[in-house]
């Protein structure tokens, strides 16, 4: 919607209405001057040209379009500020076309936001409706079947993260989180990181025999029991991972262990309460919480 | 009447000079008005100039192409709003010098790309974008987290934007270079990436 100062809406008034006017005034007194007047240039000598009037067709094209023009800014902006009889713009286009979806689908959108988590899980549709917004959202970095990839979670392996609950999960999609595991390195030396990575494979591959790896396991419950736990088990809260299952975020090789402790890792799922509505949010967690 | 027509017909420089300025009129009432509504080049709330890693990686953006091929204007159409974010508006683009609105959309539009994916998403896919969605067609880009920065032009950039009267304060200007220096190309261009359509 234009918004000028009074010097530059008259400009466009004066510049859109005083060409219309010598369009038309020059259409027309073509159009009606007497015919076959003899130009006074001659070219090449002798060849002449006359003033015959434009064909009627042409004639009548301009003056339709002349006309379409000022019909057309009478109901539409387009006359300095003026807003036009239909006060169209784009946004409320915008808001008529979003009510008519709405509107459409309001009976089913309903059902879907009065409807519990087990009753969305056995619903064909929402469930549908729920990978497609995964697809569109999600998939990027969790992949399409939501089983990961690395440096991202698999999220169909009910090792949850930061909690697998609906509420735990919606809190995920909504709010994001962050999660921090500093840098080991400086702190362990190359050689404790080695003991603490041999340590944590034993637990985490089950191969772990009582006595063993007696080191790697003093270390651990020196520096890293605070958020993973005496048993390896994680603490959703801060989101530290449980070290004793097959899951793994960044790898679960003894090179990939060893770096994660060394260098840390920073693993951030992005907030998504300004991209997603309540609904797509609540479809993707009961998605999500199919298996649990 | 026939004197002029006369004269101007005879003379092609000046027939040609004439047509200029009558298909200059219709650009002239569409565009220049325009620079002068202030609704047009008021912020919205929450807009800020870009920080100078920030801008380092608008620079890097530019000079990559990217917006060969990523707009950065969401249109008020249901469709484009459900697929990218709220419409874009004017206000938000004041500091985009230029703006990088883009016409073309071979990739997503990036208009609100910011705090879509984390940093370590946006490395993994400038680096080689195959690596996480795997039916991309982007180019890689593996050159970014190799390369340092530029630092010694962004005094001088700031300080050109300052006299266009985006506000920084001295201090801003002062520390850009140490601010910057050091940092990876990839870095700014993230940087950058992650502050696009959050000014809203």
């Amino acid at each position: 919607m234009a918004n000028l100062p009074f010097f530059w809406q008259s400009v466009v008034v004066i510049l859109t209405a005083g060409g219309l006017i010598y369009l038309l005034t020059l259409g027309i007194s073509i159009y009606f001057s007497k015919a076959s007047d003899v130009h006074d240039v001659s070219w090449d000598e002798t060849l002449e040209e006359g003033t015959n009037p434009a064909p009627a067709w042409w004639f009548w094209l301009g003056i339709s379009a002349a006309i379409f023009a000022i019909i057309y800014m009478i109901f539409y902006p387009s006359f300095g500020n003026y807003k036009g009889l239909l006060g169209s713009s784009n946004v409320k286009e915008y808001v008529k076309h979003k009510e008519n979806i709405d509107d459409e689908y309001y009976k089913e959108l309903d059902m879907l936001k009065r409807s519990d988590m087990v009753a969305l899980q056995f619903n064909a549709d929402a469930m549908k409706l729920a990978s497609n917004t995964f697809a569109q959202y999600c998939a990027s970095c969790h992949t399409d079947s939501a089983e990961g990839q690395m440096n991202f979670p698999n999220l169909m392996d009910n090792a949850w993260i930061w909690g697998g609950s609906v509420e735990q999960i919606t809190q995920t999609i909504t709010h994001g989180r962050k999660a921090i595991m500093p840098s080991w390195g400086p702190v362990l030396g190359e050689e404790g990181v080695n003991k603490v990575a041999n340590y944590v494979k034993s637990i985490a591959d089950n191969t772990y025999v009582k006595g063993q790896h007696v080191a790697g396991k003093a270390k651990f419950q020196q520096f890293c029991i605070a958020c993973h736990g005496a048993n390896l088990q994680g603490n959703p809260i801060v989101g530290a991972p449980n070290l004793g299952d097959s899951a793994w975020i960044y790898g679960g090789d003894l090179d990939s262990i060893k770096t994660t402790i060394t260098k840390g890792r920073n693993g951030v799922m992005p907030a998504h309460k300004n991209r997603l509505t309540p609904l797509q949010i609540k479809l993707l967690t009961a998605w999500l919480s199919r298996n649990n | 009447m026939l004197k002029l027509h006369r004269t101007i017909e005879s003379n092609s420089a000046l027939l040609m000079f004439g047509i200029l300025i009558v298909s200059m009129i219709g650009g002239f009432v569409q565009i220049v008005p325009n620079l002068f509504d202030e609704s047009l080049h008021k912020g919205t709330e929450n807009v800020k100039p870009y920080t100078a890693l920030q801008l380092t990686g608008r620079d890097i953006y530019i000079r990559e192409g990217c917006v060969g091929c990523h707009s950065q204007q969401i249109r008020p159409l249901v469709a484009e709003v459900m697929r990218y974010g709220q419409a874009s508006v004017a206000g938000e683009h004041i500091y985009d010098r230029p703006f990088l609105w883009g016409s073309k959309r071979t990739g997503p539009d990036l208009g609100r790309v910011g705090g879509k994916y984390s940093d370590k998403w946006h490395e993994l896919h400038l680096t080689n974008p195959r690596s996480v969605v795997p039916a991309s067609i982007m180019p890689a880009y593996p050159w970014l987290a190799k390369n340092k920065v530029d630092a010694k032009d962004i005094t001088a950039k700031l300080e050109l934007l300052k006299w266009y009267g985006h506000p920084y304060t001295d201090a801003e200007i002062e520390q850009a270079e140490q601010a910057i220096s050091g940092k990876t190309e990839l870095e700014a261009v993230i940087a950058y990436l992650q502050v696009l359509g959050t000014f809203r």
